[in-house]
């Protein structure tokens, strides 16, 4: 009898662990059979943009393109309304979010979270006029001042933590923001570093950037479903791979420090 | 039936020569207004407007040599229009038909279906219907193979009504969302039409023996559509514009393409004036077609 229930225990535990050994990365599999990365991503300067013959192009870009590359894949992009791209990635329109995402408590909720693979900052440009003489942190923190930022992103979040009594006027994308702000409605605008330096050299005559510190530094990340931890896993070697080698600060600098590729694009921003 | 007299040609004409002082007077006031506009957008809104530039980036080809990026997004948006329009007026169609029926089995759900479309946002129908329900539908069905995987080759019959490939879902997503939230609508003006035949037309058909066919072909359609035209009109054009909803889902047509290229390009007024230029063409081709379907299906009310 003993034996007997040994043996039953010992089948019972096979039967368990097979489907396990079998399955260990099911997710990464699926990409696999099919050929082709599924990459979510949004239009954001300099992070995935249009260049003039209306091709992707970007920092996220030559990202996803060398993943794809390294592991033997296509890649397929599909850009995403910033407002839906989580809701999107969990009813599987895409396999992974390679847009500039930062790591934030409450998306790490929805989502599971790759290792950085680049690390950019939020910086503040304010107006020349309206922003006279502002040089501290305190002096943007009053209930006249308001700041323009982009809706649902990080920056959001740094303005409200930053300056909690000014008003945070939110605008669908940062070109509107920064338009706000040389307009003259709002004081300042919060966005990734380095537009806001760029646009205080372009509009240096209604533009500048009262800080010399970043007012936060964010830590950018992929983004899978919950539960994909083999995605997360594969992704997370080919980031150690790709920053220990240098390509990932090769590619941030191209795109962040110098301003090479904007005749790619219409004049840039 | 009521006799309409037919149309005079030189009513263009006429509408010219009758403006009278009043009517100068609110015209010219227009144009001031107008003219204060255009100072006020001058000197309030501090942007350097780049118009040479925008047409350019708009009418650059990509390098494979096709169809610049911005035409793509608008020849989506016609596909979307017209794949909408078509599912929106048979299943609208149906959907009246079934409110105007006895039989409570075809009734009621036809009656849920136009309330809970027509009393939500579109907006916030359209991010549930995609994000629970398309998600659920389209794997159930077993269009996930078709549409999402598919990566076989085209003919130019279905690279012309489809399009590429990869964007079939997200084709697929933008026809039902903008087909379903339209044919609640539909339904709404077919039902009215239906409703407005008077019941002596029923009753007369039926006293001559026509058949259930020949009942509805010769006598109530005709009479039905002249009634319709003109609402369902408003709804073909709204719906032409309610397309442009969807590229919150990133279906990917010409507001998408217009936000992306705006973004990219930092000419964000100058591509949204052309964007809601080419949605304005579009919809005036639109009505004036719809104003001769109009005419056309009066024929038979009018004496020639």
């Amino acid at each position: 009898m003993k034996l007997f229930k040994t043996a039953i225990t010992a089948l019972l535990a096979l039967a368990v662990s097979i489907p396990t050994l079998a399955a260990d990365t099911p997710n990464l599999d699926k990409i696999n059979e099919r050929g082709t990365l599924r990459v979510g991503m949004s239009t954001f300067v300099p992070w995935a943009m249009r260049d003039k013959q209306g091709e992707l192009v970007g920092f996220e870009i030559d990202v996803a393109k060398r993943l794809a590359k390294d592991s033997g894949w296509e890649v397929e992009f599909v850009p995403t309304a910033w407002d839906g791209i989580i809701p999107s990635l969990l009813s599987k329109k895409f396999d992974v979010i390679i847009g500039g995402m930062s790591i934030t408590e409450a998306r790490a909720k929805s989502v599971l979270f790759s290792a950085p693979y680049s690390h950019s900052g939020v910086q503040l440009a304010a107006n020349r006029e309206l922003a006279k003489g502002y040089t501290e942190i305190s002096d943007f923190n009053s209930r006249r001042v308001k700041i323009a930022a982009r809706r649902g992103a990080f920056t959001v979040q740094v303005a409200r933590e930053t300056f909690p009594k000014a008003k945070v006027l939110q605008f669908d994308d940062d070109a509107q923001a920064f338009q706000e702000v040389i307009n003259g409605n709002a004081h300042a605008v919060i966005a990734s570093s380095p537009k806001p330096e760029h646009e205080s050299i372009k509009n240096s005559e209604t533009l500048f950037i009262p800080f010399s510190e970043r007012l936060s530094k964010g830590n950018e990340a992929f983004a899978v479903r919950l539960g994909e931890t083999d995605k997360a896993e594969f992704f997370n070697q080919w980031i150690q791979a790709r920053t220990q080698d240098g390509w990932l600060q090769e590619r941030y600098e191209y795109w962040f420090a110098t301003l090479d590729w904007q005749d790619q694009i219409a004049q840039g921003q | 039936m009521s006799v309409l007299n037919p149309q005079p040609h030189n009513k263009l004409v006429k509408s010219f020569k009758r403006l009278n002082g009043l009517d100068c007077v609110l015209l010219t006031l227009i144009v001031l207004c107008g003219a204060w506009l255009y100072y006020r957008s001058s000197i309030g809104i501090n942007y350097d407007w780049r118009w040479s530039e925008a047409f350019g980036l708009i009418f650059t080809p990509p390098r494979d040599g096709g169809l610049p990026y911005f035409f793509q997004g608008l020849i989506a948006t016609l596909r979307l229009s017209v794949w909408s329009l078509f599912l929106a007026i048979t299943f609208g169609t149906l959907i009246g038909l079934a409110r105007h029926s006895t039989i409570t089995f075809f009734r009621t759900p036809a009656l849920l279906f136009i309330q809970l479309v027509r009393n939500i946002p579109p907006l916030v129908f359209i991010f549930i219907f995609y994000f629970f329900i398309s998600a659920q539908l389209i794997p159930l069905l077993g269009l996930e193979e078709i549409l999402i995987n598919y990566r076989g080759e085209l003919n130019p019959v279905q690279r012309f009504l489809f399009g590429p490939a990869q964007l079939w879902e997200n084709l697929a997503s933008g026809v039902i969302c903008v087909g379903l939230l339209s044919a609640a609508y539909i339904a709404e003006v077919v039902r009215a039409g239906l409703e407005s035949i008077p019941k002596g037309q029923w009753e007369a058909a039926d006293s001559l023996g026509l058949s259930r066919y020949s009942k509805f072909r010769y006598v109530i359609a005709p009479q039905v559509l002249t009634t319709i035209t003109p609402p369902l009109a408003g709804q073909a054009i709204s719906l032409v514009k309610d397309t442009s909803i969807v590229s919150l889902i990133s279906i990917q047509e010409m507001t998408f393409v217009g936000t992306e290229i705006a973004n990219s390009s930092g000419l964000i007024f100058e591509v949204w004036l052309i964007v809601g230029a080419v949605y304005f063409v579009l919809c005036f081709a639109l009505s004036r077609g719809f104003k001769r379907l109009e005419k056309r299906s009066q024929r038979h009310l009018t004496i020639l």
